[in-house]
């Protein structure tokens, strides 16, 4: 028997020979390696790169709203104003959040179920609020809906509505901008998922509607609160496009991205890092959930059938 | 349950899909639908589901139309080629979907339910997984359930696309078994689509051979094999040579030489055709009548030898099927060929 041999006290030295074989000859390199120097350089590049550009920078946003106490940096949050900010942000968030969740579970719906002509066109479409700057966006609905010089403006005027230099304003602007955000996370999702669950559900008698609800909507949940999640953080921290709109009348049209701006240029610094840590904590809060579902259901996030 | 089609047409746009397929599927019958890519297979069977539209024709069950049907008020279960498990559910609760998506009024209980899903999960003998969720099973196992899940509904009509299709040939073959004694105890109507003619002549009872949208051939499987009735049945199923010949005097000649094929009738009508021969109805002999040929390869697969043979007058390879342990002939040997059994077609 071979193996009695080996464990019998004539192999006790073998292992002994095997390790002076490994220690003579170094582990050699793979070759998609990089030398050990040119991996710490790189590692090095990269780590300063991040704290000059990331993480100093957020600090500071920390550092400069506490630099005068706890009581300042609370005061400077019960301002009226941040107050009416704050909750302003909150409104036009949960105004222009599920608009955009019926939106993009829609466009999705219909880019990855169905073949249609303009499919192409409307996918670049849908981009569009990427490519075209804030500002821009913010513009064309002031020359739409202005009271005094818009499209809409004298029929607007006839029925005494406000929309630009108002909330109804502010929620466009921001839908406008945050659109794309579900339906992108929900399309190539979709697309990779298919018809056949769907497909299934009705020859077993579901309604299509059923069907969706059983079926398509918990396929793709994760991706769908992915999606929410990004659409929240940009909703709540748009500027450009708002700031046109907005007509920045304090504790009224003011968001919590044009306070922090007025009190900044106001020389109130504490009170506008105050403002301010609270959306990097958003930030922050975002980026923690978003690597949470990443690492969690990255699988029905990016897509392919696991099953 | 009686399945009819009739007349049923399909396109695409413009692209035909479908030619008027015309076809009977007795109760009780393993029907398969064999074919190659492309050949509207999948169409069908969609068109029956009611999973598509067709562009005419109809679609009876039991004698009753279906073609204005939706695909719930048809009741079929269907199967797919990738199971389609809803990934989110349990087995249990995959199986039990189509019986709780029921109106109210003809909702079982809970407690029904309950039975009924235990009572399937006994008959694909996967008692004990109900609590389990689809990516926990394996692929043959994942197929079970979408079986169970089908006939949870009671349909009249089983339909499965593919069904062994995303499954390696060992689990495939085992399924293929499986499958057969279940619709043996079972009795469902049922239709398969399947592109393995292996698959096809194995487990159905009857089998449609589609090519090109259009129905070749129906039969059994012996029908199938032994007397296919057009050109791409000889090729498509098993293994066959089309040799160029031409017929007059009712025999049809290879070159100069006349070929005697016991099946074939008497008189044949003149012209040229085409003879297809499979290479386990060649017999050879040194000496004697017969077609006169060259052996120019021999190979060994396994358990027997092939050999090649180039015919004199003919450019096309007829090969021969030996035991291994059997002396083959030598390269180069003229030896005199006959052919059991061969189909002749106009060309």
């Amino acid at each position: 028997m071979s193996d009695a041999v080996l464990s019998g006290p004539a192999n006790a030295d073998r292992p002994l020979a095997a390790a002076a074989v490994t220690a003579r000859r170094p582990r050699p390199r793979l070759p998609t390696e990089e030398t050990p120097w040119v991996r710490r350089t790189l590692i090095v590049v990269a780590v300063t790169f991040l704290a000059l550009f990331l993480i100093l920078p957020l600090a500071t946003v920390f550092v400069e709203a506490f630099r005068k106490g706890a009581g300042a940096f609370l005061a400077s949050l019960a301002d009226p104003d941040a107050v009416a900010a704050i909750e302003l942000t909150a409104v036009v968030a949960a105004i222009a959040l599920p608009c955009n969740l019926v939106f993009g579970v829609a466009a999705a719906w219909a880019i990855a179920k169905f073949e249609f002509v303009g499919k192409t066109f409307l996918v670049t479409l849908i981009d569009l609020p990427f490519s075209v700057s804030p500002v821009v966006a913010g513009l064309v609905y002031v020359l739409l809906y202005s009271t005094s010089h818009g499209v809409f403006g004298p029929w607007l005027d006839a029925w005494n509505l406000q929309v630009v230099f108002a909330l109804p304003g502010i929620v466009l602007a921001t839908i406008f901008v945050t659109f794309p955000f579900i339906a992108r996370e929900l399309i190539p999702l979709m697309e990779s998922l298919g018809n056949t669950d769907e497909e299934a559900a009705l020859t077993l008698g579901a309604s299509g509607f059923r069907a969706f609800w059983t079926v398509t909507l918990p396929n793709v949940k994760w991706a769908l609160l992915y999606g929410v999640l990004l659409c929240n953080a940009r909703a709540m921290g748009e500027f450009g496009a708002v700031s046109v709109v907005s007509g920045h009348i304090r504790g009224y049209t003011n968001t919590m991205p044009l306070h922090i701006e007025i009190l900044y240029n106001e020389y109130q610094f504490v009170a506008a890092f105050s403002v301010a840590s609270l959306l990097a904590a958003l930030a922050l809060v975002t980026l923690g959930i978003k690597s949470w579902l990443e690492i969690r259901y990255a699988d029905a996030i990016v897509g392919g059938k696991t099953h | 349950m009686e399945l009819d089609v009739r007349n049923l047409v399909k396109e695409y746009g413009d692209t035909p899909a479908l030619h008027g397929i015309d076809l009977n599927v007795r109760s009780g019958e393993l029907l398969a639908l064999l074919g190659p890519s492309g050949s509207g297979k999948t169409t069908l069977l969609r068109l029956i589901a009611g999973l598509d539209h067709p562009t005419g024709g109809r679609v009876l069950f039991g004698g009753e139309d279906a073609s204005e049907k939706t695909v719930q008020e048809r009741r079929i279960g269907f199967v797919f080629q990738h199971y389609a498990l809803f990934r989110h559910m349990t087995i249990a609760d995959n199986i039990a979907y189509g019986l709780r998506v029921r109106p109210r009024s003809s909702r079982p209980s809970e407690t029904a339910i309950a039975a009924k899903v235990e009572e399937l999960l006994d008959l694909i003998q996967l008692p004990g997984y109900g609590h389990r969720f689809p990516n926990q099973l394996s692929g043959g196992q994942r197929q079970r359930v979408a079986l169970a899940r089908a006939l949870a509904v009671e349909p009249r009509v089983l339909l499965l696309d593919e069904p062994f299709g995303a499954l390696d040939a060992k689990v495939r073959k085992e399924l293929r078994v499986w499958l057969r004694a279940f619709h043996d105890r079972t009795g469902h109507t049922t239709l398969f689509v399947t592109h393995d003619q292996e698959e096809a002549l194995e487990l159905a009872d009857r089998v449609v051979v589609m090519s090109a949208g259009r129905i070749e051939q129906i039969g059994t499987p012996e029908d199938i094999y032994d007397r296919p009735a057009t050109p791409f049945v000889y090729d498509f199923i098993g293994e066959s040579v089309a040799v160029p010949v031409t017929v007059s005097d009712g025999l049809p000649f290879v070159g100069i030489q006349p070929v005697e094929v016991p099946t074939l009738p008497r008189s044949l009508p003149a012209g040229p055709g085409r003879l297809f021969i499979r290479p386990e109805h060649v017999t050879f002999a040194r000496d004697g009548e017969g077609l006169w040929a060259t052996v120019v390869s021999i190979h060994r697969s396994g358990s027997s030898r092939r050999i090649g043979f180039r015919a004199d007058g003919a450019d096309e390879l007829i090969e021969a099927i030996i035991p291994s342990g059997h002396e083959p002939p030598r390269l180069g040997t003229r030896l005199a060929l006959h052919i059991q059994s061969a189909g002749l077609f106009a060309a």
